[in-house]
């Protein structure tokens, strides 16, 4: 299993930082998850799709430790828009710095579907099973996803509560409007 | 005073269906950025820890860690 598991760590690692959207958090949900890996492996069936299980793995870690984040500290929005910057930092990556603080405005399982559908190359089938829901609620969550981010880039979003997170909102808009 | 050449200047590259371009393009946006962030990390070389982790686990085919007992 290990050198399919060493195969599947930048796939697991890309899932990580677009789901989290930081670096280091990301790192820690891939080791954690390869130890997890490791300890079960027993309970990973030979000829299935071992990315999809890492996968699982992995988001049950996250939204687990986001549970947690959640009754313990209740002031999520402002830290959580600035930490998707983090990505981005760099020159050059202005838009991509817009696109990353609109997914923080996403709810985290709209953005999950956004990312195994649209960009880690997941089937909806197999996304629905890593989500442990039907594959119309997949299909429903990117759609939501993807109408929301445009939303947000047109301005036209009143978001509950959290004034960085509207004051993000309007500034990513005035960007893309910039950039129109 | 030839009015021919302007005429074909000004002729409209693309003939045709109105497609709205500006729905089109932002929802091709939405795909080139998460595919974006995705291929970022996808290319990056791993990190030295989770590395040194699996060289530890090959060291050891039998599955154990050296916690094990």
């Amino acid at each position: 299993m290990r050198n399919e598991l060493v195969e599947a760590l930048p796939m697991l690692r890309a899932f990580a930082r677009s789901l989290s959207g930081n670096r280091d958090r990301a790192d820690d949900l891939v080791q954690e998850t390869v130890m997890r890996a490791l300890a079960n492996r027993d309970k990973f069936q030979e000829g299935t799709n071992l990315h999809a299980w890492l996968v699982t793995i992995l988001r049950n870690q996250y939204y687990s430790e986001v549970r947690k984040r959640r009754r313990e500290v209740e002031d999520a929005e402002g830290t959580h828009a600035s930490r998707l910057s983090d990505i981005a930092g760099q020159p050059g990556h202005l838009e991509l710095d817009d696109f990353l603080r609109a997914m923080r405005l996403l709810p985290d399982e709209q953005r999950e579907a956004l990312v195994l559908i649209g960009a880690s190359g997941f089937s909806y089938e197999e996304a629905a099973e890593i989500c442990g829901v039907r594959i119309g609620t997949v299909k429903s969550r990117v759609s939501r996803a993807r109408a929301r981010l445009e939303e947000i880039m047109n301005g036209g979003v009143t978001l509950p509560g959290g004034d960085s997170a509207e004051k993000s909102a309007h500034e990513i808009a005035d960007a893309m409007r910039l950039r129109a | 005073m030839n009015n021919d050449d302007k005429d074909v200047k000004g002729a409209p590259p693309l003939p045709g269906p109105a497609m709205a371009p500006g729905r089109d393009s932002k929802e091709d946006w939405i795909g080139r950025q998460l595919r974006r962030v995705f291929d970022d990390a996808l290319n990056e070389p791993l990190p030295d820890d989770i590395m040194s982790l699996l060289e530890r686990i090959g060291e050891q085919p039998g599955a154990h860690t050296k916690s094990g007992e």
